[in-house]
């Protein structure tokens, strides 16, 4: 388990599996992005760390935040419901939000589309395959998109 | 000639007859007076003249009253025996006398009445009437005996042709009194004879020949034809001018004027020509008569001949007539016989009592109901004759808006069409009814009604009603509990797909990381199982994938496009074959009708098939898919054929099913879910899909879709 200070992370990364985080982290480490991550296990630490909230007070609202990578299926706040908060908030509507989920449900794919999220990524269930998802959306979010900041 | 000139005559002549009896009674009375009272003139008239004798003079009354007693033609029985008993003494009185003069006795009659001092010439007995006088006397009495008689055959009467004789006997006395001689001769007796008694005989003969003026030989006398004009004419002349005649030459002869030669000549000749004038005369009247007579029987036959012509022709029509009259009476008995079983038709109708029927006017009032109406209205027949309960009485208010519409609608068509209504009955409580009127035939006031008991029918679509809620809220619990179900499903398949998917990619990363990084600690056959674990990892992804399609295939909602089918299929084939770009696959595409349908649904259709042939063409050097459609019976019929490993025509019923597979996994990789998708899409439509196909040989899939246009 990688952890970088609040501040300095560029990825949020939104998962109660610990099995994807790993998996996840092993993607980005291959792409050397894996300095700049955070995770958060469940929807309210994510909010709190998107809000500078609870044991995240002391950083900004918003923090460094390149891209949030958002599970749908969340502990305590779900996934649909941290992405309402994020994007309904002026501070933190413009991080892009790409929902990273096993769901290929269409009712969630349309909800989380008209909240306002950027994306959607069903997560591959081949190593392979998921490796190479995560790799190509780290890098598109961080080296090739441009944020309005 | 009439009958009225006949009957006018026929009562002249009894008249005469009448006069003459009265005539002769007159005298008789006369001289019996002159007698008693002693006066000559009364006994002979003239002083040179006889005198009439006592018994003569009775013997006239005696006659005279009989005649006028027995000439009645409705006498009473005492009339007749009275005038009988007349007769029989006038007999008597002549053949008493004629017994004295034959056998020369006296019998003392002769002054039985009156002493006669006269000294008479000719008789040498004073009173007693002369033998002739007697004789006559004893004809007349006979003559009126036989009055009243006529013979059967022949119709003749004895008395007329008596009084004939007499008659001529007088004539002949008198004629010889006329022509101044005493007596003719070769009749001795003439001279002993009065005149007045000779008149009197004549008077009374005739009063006898005519005492039944229309009888015996008077028959031809009064009758109306020819023989009665003859008659009538010549009967006078033929008495009178021969007497006439004679007497004038008579009397010429004795004035010295001319000798007997002449007179009789002169006589002769006289009486010829005035005969022969008569005679031509009445010839020529006859000529005339029987020349009317013939050209009236000639008009007569004519007219019968006419008349059998017509009767003829008559007696055809009338048969006619009576033929015709004949078949409107069979036609009669037809229609009474038809009438009757009509009638018993009716009577039937109406007292089968399966339906209300009462016959009313537009008024409602009720002028006949049978007894199921009775049934249903709970009212005597007497109570609704009567009046008590009209039609309105037995309708509720909320109903007569029906009545009304019914009584419209029957003045416009005649009939009104069955309507429901309610009726109240006499204890107030309601029956529902099925009602129909009808104005009876050629009527337009008195109506039939046709009053149906719907109260069974009515419980009977209560029943139904309360049934079809209880349904509806059985099918609304349902509908809720599906509704869970599917909920709960829902719920699970966001499990399967979210849960389910995670360790199997915890699985699959850890081993390929195990084999990525940790390879040289792991010995061959480590390697070929952590490999196997690989490919398990995977397929049970693939599954999972393809149970979900196949789970929210049923649950997604259906959108209806307007599919281009033709491009549709392109693309896919496009996509399909650019999977495997080093494969030669040749998709030919025709040109498909677009169909009504939800567009991604039935790409997922084409994919499925199209992949499918692609998958099972793979041992093929040279594979064709061939896309296109048909019409059958106005479906659109679509099918992808290819010419692929094909399958056996026994497991076509297995093609369809979730899992099943007619070929290895090894050969042909797949999770036996894709064609159930296939079917389940198909059916959502109201579609069809079948295979045909032969092992070795290719397959052709086949599906239906709703025409474009055409509401699913």
């Amino acid at each position: 388990m990688i952890k970088n200070s609040p501040d300095e992370a560029q990825i949020l990364l939104v998962e109660d599996n610990e099995d994807d985080e790993e998996l996840t982290l092993r993607a980005l480490t291959k792409i050397n992005l894996n300095k700049t991550l955070h995770v958060a296990r469940d929807g309210a630490e994510a909010l709190d760390y998107v809000f500078a909230t609870g044991a995240y007070s002391r950083q900004n609202v918003g923090g460094n935040l390149k891209l949030i990578m958002l599970d749908l299926k969340l502990p305590k706040v779900d996934g649909l419901e941290v992405l309402r908060r994020i994007k309904d908030d002026d501070r933190t509507k413009t991080i892009p939000v790409v929902m990273l989920t096993s769901s290929k449900e269409e009712p969630d794919i349309a909800a989380s589309y008209k909240l306002g999220a950027n994306s959607y990524i069903v997560k591959p269930v081949d190593f392979e395959g998921f490796i190479k998802t995560v790799s190509e959306l780290g890098i598109y979010w961080l080296a090739l998109n441009q944020p309005p900041r | 000639m009439t009958h009225t000139t006949t009957s006018s005559l026929v009562a002249s002549l009894e008249r005469v007859s009448l006069a003459a009896g009265i005539a002769v009674i007159v005298v008789g009375c006369a001289v019996l007076v002159g007698w008693t009272l002693d006066i000559a003139f009364l006994k002979s008239i003239l002083p040179v003249w006889l005198t009439m004798k006592a018994n003569t003079a009775l013997a006239f009354m005696l006659a005279g009253v009989s005649l006028l007693l027995l000439r009645m033609r409705q006498a009473g029985w005492l009339n007749i025996r009275v005038g009988q008993a007349c007769a029989m003494l006038v007999v008597g009185l002549g053949a008493i006398t004629l017994c004295e003069y034959v056998f020369d006795l006296d019998l003392y009659i002769d002054q039985m009445l009156f002493r006669d001092n006269h000294v008479t010439t000719g008789t040498y007995h004073p009173g007693r009437m002369a033998p002739q006088t007697a004789l006559i006397f004893l004809l007349f009495g006979v003559a009126l005996l036989l009055l009243r008689t006529e013979t059967r055959p022949g119709g003749h009467r004895p008395t007329q042709y008596l009084a004939l004789l007499v008659a001529l006997l007088s004539l002949n006395v008198l004629l010889g009194y006329d022509y101044g001689v005493g007596m003719l001769p070769g009749l001795f007796f003439y001279a002993q004879i009065e005149l007045h008694t000779t008149l009197s005989f004549i008077v009374l003969s005739l009063g006898l020949f005519l005492a039944y003026p229309d009888r015996g030989l008077m028959k031809v006398v009064v009758s109306d034809n020819a023989g009665g004009v003859m008659a009538r004419r010549l009967l006078i002349p033929a008495i009178v001018i021969p007497a006439l005649l004679g007497g004038m030459s008579i009397a010429g002869e004795r004035a010295g004027l001319y000798d007997t030669t002449f007179s009789g000549a002169t006589f002769v000749v006289a009486d010829v020509v005035f005969f022969l004038v008569l005679i031509w005369r009445s010839a020529g009247l006859l000529y005339r008569t029987d020349m009317e007579r013939q050209r009236t029987e000639d008009a007569l036959r004519k007219a019968h001949d006419e008349f059998e012509a017509r009767v003829g022709e008559r007696t055809v029509e009338l048969s006619k007539v009576n033929t015709e009259m004949r078949e409107q009476i069979d036609e009669r008995e037809r229609m009474e016989v038809t009438l009757r079983a009509s009638e018993r038709r009716f009577k039937r109708i109406v007292e089968a009592n399966i339906i209300g029927l009462i016959f009313a006017d537009l008024q409602g009032n009720i002028t006949g109901a049978n007894d199921e109406f009775l049934r249903i209205a709970g009212y005597t027949r007497e109570e609704l004759i009567g009046g008590k309960a009209g039609w309105a009485d037995m309708t509720p208010p909320e109903y007569r808006y029906r009545d009304d519409q019914a009584v419209k609608e029957l003045l416009t068509t005649g009939v009104s069409k069955p309507f429901e209504k309610e009726h109240i009955r006499k204890d107030g409580s309601r029956v529902p009814t099925l009602v129909g009127i009808a104005f009876l035939e050629g009527s337009r006031k008195e109506v039939v009604a046709f009053i149906l008991d719907i109260t069974e029918r009515k419980r009977a679509e209560e029943e139904v009603r309360r049934l079809n809620e209880d349904l509806e809220k059985k099918v609304t619990e349902r509908t809720a509990q599906l509704q869970t179900a599917n909920k709960e499903l829902e719920a699970f398949s966001y499990s399967v797909s979210h849960d389910l998917r995670a360790p199997l990619r915890a699985i699959d990363g850890f081993s390929r990381i195990l084999i990525e990084e940790n390879l040289s600690q792991l010995d061959a056959e480590g390697q070929r199982v952590l490999g196997k674990v690989c490919r398990n990892t995977q397929q049970m992804g693939q599954l999972i994938d393809d149970l979900l399609d196949f789970s929210r295939l049923s649950r997604k909602e259906f959108e209806h496009h307007d599919v281009d089918m033709t491009s549709l299929a392109m693309s896919i084939a496009e996509d399909v074959k650019s999977g495997e770009p080093e494969r030669p696959v040749a998709v030919n595409v025709g040109e498909l009708p677009s169909a009504r349908a939800d567009h991604a649904m039935i790409r997922q259709v084409f994919v499925n098939l199209i992949s499918n042939a692609c998958k099972f063409t793979r041992q093929q050097a040279a594979p064709v898919i061939e896309i296109n459609s048909y019409t059958d019976n106005g479906e659109n019929v679509y099918y992808v054929r290819d010419n692929g490993a094909g399958f056996d025509m026994r497991y076509a019923n297995k093609l369809f099913g979730v899992f099943q597979r007619l070929h290895s996994a090894k050969d042909y990789e797949g999770t036996g879910v894709g064609l159930a998708n296939v079917q389940r899409i198909i059916h959502r439509h109201g579609g069809r899909v079948w295979a045909e196909g032969k092992a070795g040989a290719g397959a052709t899939f086949y599906f239906t879709l709703p025409q474009n246009g055409k509401e699913l």
